[in-house]
């Protein structure tokens, strides 16, 4: 039904507005679309925004799962991240997640790795090492 | 088949994960269709391609499509359109006024492909029903000795102050070469000196 | 072992129950510790929304160690609301009045501040002795250690050991009090 000669037909307009307000608890909000499209319009911001946040969000929970599967260990978490870039092993903390929470057994190997090149390239450098070595012939000076 | 509701962002939209009906790519593949009818008019101008498509392509689909079941309906003034039954009960209709028989068989074609499941934003492009293989964790996955017949003793333990604590990687050493790496030896003033990179620099580990 | 997909769920998302014996233990360390456990934090699968904290039984609350004069030094406050209702009490007071309130006041404070703080403490079980009720140590299945190493006191060394010992002089009744 056209209201007016410039707005036209606003159907299908307020239809989509409204179906997004369903969920709203106050009665005058899931009516009343001048008042409603205020709300929305913030709930739409916010969202903007959060996908930036969601990034920072997702880092940090996944620096936590990495310090509790390396707890679980006994190494610390920094020492672990050292000693896998040392050798060379590029995997984010993405798939080292997946591998502690789906592959424990890698994950134990990836920590006994870490552990061994960071001994023996950074550490055994002043010190004679085993004669089963587990590095290459690499030393740091 | 697209999802109800007008949604403005992917989030208020549905959505959902890779998906096959009961996962028939792994034995025998199931085709969903069940059956295609195609309905048009024997006299009338819209329907004039539909009426080319079935002398043409229909048997040469129905022949392809040996599970499908093909059904050519004429009447007298009817729109033509194309329906198309899945297993799972979705139907699935497009219009064809005016379509060229090649867009026709195209159009068909696809939906033969198809299964009935919604046509909605998938997630993830992939999807496992076995994600580990080693086994997922569980909480008492990492604890190798664990016994349950054991009783529970929270004791607290002393510590002398002269006792060496054991280091979480003395376990991936065999106990001579732990000594080695401990008991490295103190050089004196004179020793040092003779060394090739000097008093100072580092001492090489010997080359095998 | 293989579980079944509904098993294999509910064995990774089991509540496990763990005992900590407070002797000789900092409070401030405990708290941390224990919160950790009870939110999760110590497990690969933690996320903040899904439910995957422990439970912990703190054992021995009445023996928590000080360092320095705290004791004597710290004191607690608080204020009833009404005229003339500030009250301070120093921590030796608070300990003889209700033994395990230090270390429930430094756990509720370290559960970071949102609405899930309340459950999660509920899952925190605090007791001053070794008394535990028979429901709760039959769930218990993990010893939890400490944050402090425990030294040995003088009167933890037997009189045989101590004869044994190396010594730099021997004493001599001059030089000691009678």
């Amino acid at each position: 039904m056209a209201r007016g000669r410039f707005h036209g037909d606003r159907w299908w307009k307020v239809m989509r507005l409204k179906e997004q307000c369903q969920h709203y608890l106050k009665r005058s909000l899931r009516n009343r679309c001048g008042v409603a499209y205020r709300h929305l319009r913030r709930a739409l911001i916010h969202q903007t925004k959060g996908r930036r946040l969601k990034v920072y969000a997702t880092n940090i929970l996944r620096n936590q799962r990495l310090e509790a599967a390396c707890d679980e260990h006994e190494i610390g978490h920094r020492r672990f991240k050292r000693g896998l870039n040392k050798s060379g092993v590029t995997l984010n903390q993405h798939m080292l997640n997946i591998l502690s929470m789906y592959e424990p057994r890698t994950f134990e190997r990836l920590v006994e790795l870490a552990e061994r090149t960071e001994i023996e390239t950074v550490r055994g450098v002043h010190e004679p090492l085993p004669e089963r070595r587990f590095s290459a012939n690499k030393i740091n000076i | 088949m697209t999802a109800p509701g007008f949604g403005f962002t992917a989030r208020s939209r549905p959505s959902g994960f890779l998906k096959t009906v009961l996962q028939s790519g792994m034995g025998r593949p199931v085709k969903q269709l069940k059956r295609v009818t195609l309905q048009f008019c024997d006299n009338g101008s819209k329907s004039r391609f539909a009426r080319l498509f079935v002398e043409n392509h229909l048997t040469d689909f129905a022949r392809k499509h040996p599970t499908v079941v093909v059904y050519a309906m004429p009447k007298r003034d009817a729109m033509p359109q194309v329906c198309a039954e899945y297993l799972n009960g979705e139907e699935e209709m497009h219009e064809l006024d005016h379509k060229h028989p090649d867009e026709i068989l195209e159009a068909v074609e696809t939906l033969a492909g198809r299964s009935g499941l919604p046509l909605i934003r998938i997630r993830k492009d992939w999807h496992t029903y076995t994600p580990s293989i080693q086994g997922e964790w569980h909480p008492f996955v990492n604890k190798k000795d664990y016994d349950i017949q054991k009783k529970i003793d929270f004791s607290i333990k002393l510590w002398d102050a002269w006792t060496p604590r054991k280091n979480a990687w003395a376990k991936y050493y065999r106990a001579d070469e732990l000594d080695k790496l401990t008991n490295r030896p103190i050089l004196t003033y004179e020793e040092k000196s003779e060394l090739p990179l000097g008093k100072w620099g580092p001492q090489l580990p010997p080359i095998y | 072992m293989s579980f079944g997909r509904a098993n294999q769920q509910w064995a990774t998302f089991s509540r496990v129950w763990h005992i900590l014996n407070a002797d000789r233990q900092p409070a401030g360390g405990i708290g941390v510790l224990v919160s950790r456990y009870v939110q999760g934090l110590h497990k690969p699968i933690y996320h903040p929304t899904s439910d995957v904290g422990d439970h912990v039984v703190v054992v021995n609350a009445k023996k928590i160690a000080y360092s320095g004069n705290k004791w004597e030094e710290k004191v607690f406050t608080a204020h009833t609301g009404r005229r003339k209702g500030r009250v301070r009490m120093q921590a030796f007071k608070v300990h003889e009045l209700d033994p395990t309130w230090i270390i429930r006041r430094n756990i509720y404070r370290q559960i970071p501040n949102n609405l899930l703080r309340r459950t999660l403490f509920q899952r925190v079980h605090v007791f001053e002795d070794e008394n535990v009720p028979a429901e709760i140590i039959e769930n218990v299945t993990n010893v939890l250690i400490g944050p402090r190493p425990v030294p040995k006191a003088i009167t933890d060394y037997t009189e045989e050991e101590k004869d044994s010992f190396p010594k730099l002089f021997l004493r001599d009744k001059y030089f000691l009090k009678s």
